[in-house]
């Protein structure tokens, strides 16, 4: 699998699969919050592993990341990472706080906090997996969540270890959220596995 | 020049050469630094002899290459300590001065309730220690661990190398 081998159609279906899947993660997390959610163009790009963090940005700035596994018929990944600001924000407005947030110091978070980024998690993905069932009909469960709230690169460089053990690239579908306040919310990845992938496509009728 | 080597750097002094994940570097240029930002599961590989001013640094990604002959060698435990090794060395680096340093291999991803698969961290932490042992060298100091990640910095002058963490001080190593 390389970048050559990834037809224009495959990445029109793909960025399809982004484009509901996040479409429908953005409805959940606006249901949640109560704040009107938009979702920028999906991006699908097929990268060695070691350059990921770098494509995806962040450094050495401070985010939350939440980590689920995909098993099913098309096993992966899914990545949402806020910057920390961001996510302390999010959670606020889950928790009916005034927001606590300002400035550039790293926000806290309590044990409380945690669990609610956890949840955003498990109903974000929930929300994009369940889409792309309906649409291609595979079966896909996530597991529970892991979270992280560190250095983005040293996040995303573990996040896609598991994919670099059995594949020199990975395949990104990412898409980013905003709202009225914050042109930065979250970006949401799902990174299938070269099996994941094919069967995505498969099911799409498209070929890699 | 072994695989996976970067160039050296010749110009200009005092330019800090970051070392991106699965790629190694070395620099015999007084001033500069090398740097592995955002370590969490990888380790950051260091060797240095302060005597001649040479330094080098892999940021190792995983435990092996499994006896693939990739293009980075950086990338993996049991290619990046060879490698290393000869880019130090090549630079005029005396194997029997060696300062062999490591810091990361962390457990990222410990909160949450799904924090289940990620123990890399602590298998490339082994990983590189063995290989280090099998070249017939130590490891001296290591920052290893944790469930934080870290942003290591080697000076290539005096051979000082120091690690950062997320709300914490500066540390040397």
């Amino acid at each position: 699998m390389n970048a050559d081998h990834l037809a224009p159609v495959a990445i029109d279906a793909l960025a399809e699969i982004g484009n509901i899947g996040a479409g429908t993660a953005a409805t959940a997390l606006a249901q949640m919050t109560g704040v009107r959610v938009d979702m920028g163009l999906p991006r699908v790009s097929l990268v060695p592993v070691e350059d990921v963090p770098d494509r995806v940005g962040g450094g050495d700035t401070v985010v939350a990341a939440i980590l689920l596994d995909v098993t099913g018929d098309a096993p992966g990944r899914m990545v949402f990472m806020m910057p920390a600001g961001a996510a302390r924000t999010v959670v606020d407005m889950l928790m009916g706080l005034p927001s606590t947030h300002s400035g550039d110091e790293v926000p806290e978070f309590d044990e409380i906090a945690l669990s609610a980024l956890q949840e955003v998690g498990n109903v974000l993905t929930g929300a994009y997996l369940g889409a792309l069932s309906t649409l291609t009909g595979l079966r896909l469960e996530p597991s529970p969540p892991a979270l992280g709230i560190d250095m983005a690169y040293a996040l995303l460089a573990t996040a896609i270890v598991d994919v670099a053990e059995r594949s020199p690239d990975a395949l990104l579908i990412e898409t980013d959220f905003s709202d009225d306040d914050d042109p930065q919310v979250g970006t949401l990845m799902f990174i299938p596995t070269p099996e994941g992938l094919d069967a995505v496509l498969g099911r799409l009728g498209v070929a890699a | 020049m072994t695989p996976g080597t970067a160039t050296i750097l010749r110009a200009p002094a005092a330019a800090d050469i970051s070392v991106g994940l699965g790629r190694l570097a070395a620099s015999g240029e007084r001033g500069q630094v090398l740097s592995a930002l955002g370590l969490g599961s990888c380790i950051g590989l260091v060797m240095v002899d302060a005597g001649v001013g040479v330094a080098g640094l892999a940021h190792v990604m995983l435990p092996s290459a499994r006896g693939e002959v990739g293009e980075l060698a950086g990338k993996y435990a049991d290619t990046a300590a060879p490698a290393l090794l000869s880019a130090v060395t090549a630079l005029g680096a005396r194997r029997r001065f060696l300062t062999v340093k490591i810091a990361g291999g962390a457990h990222m991803f410990a909160q949450g309730s799904g924090a289940h698969t990620l123990a890399v961290g602590e298998r490339n932490a082994e990983a590189v220690r063995v290989a280090i042992l099998a070249l017939g060298l130590r490891v001296s100091a290591a920052d290893v661990g944790g469930n934080m990640g870290r942003t290591l910095r080697v000076d290539v002058g005096d051979g000082r190398v120091s690690v950062r963490q997320v709300g914490g001080e500066t540390r040397p190593l």
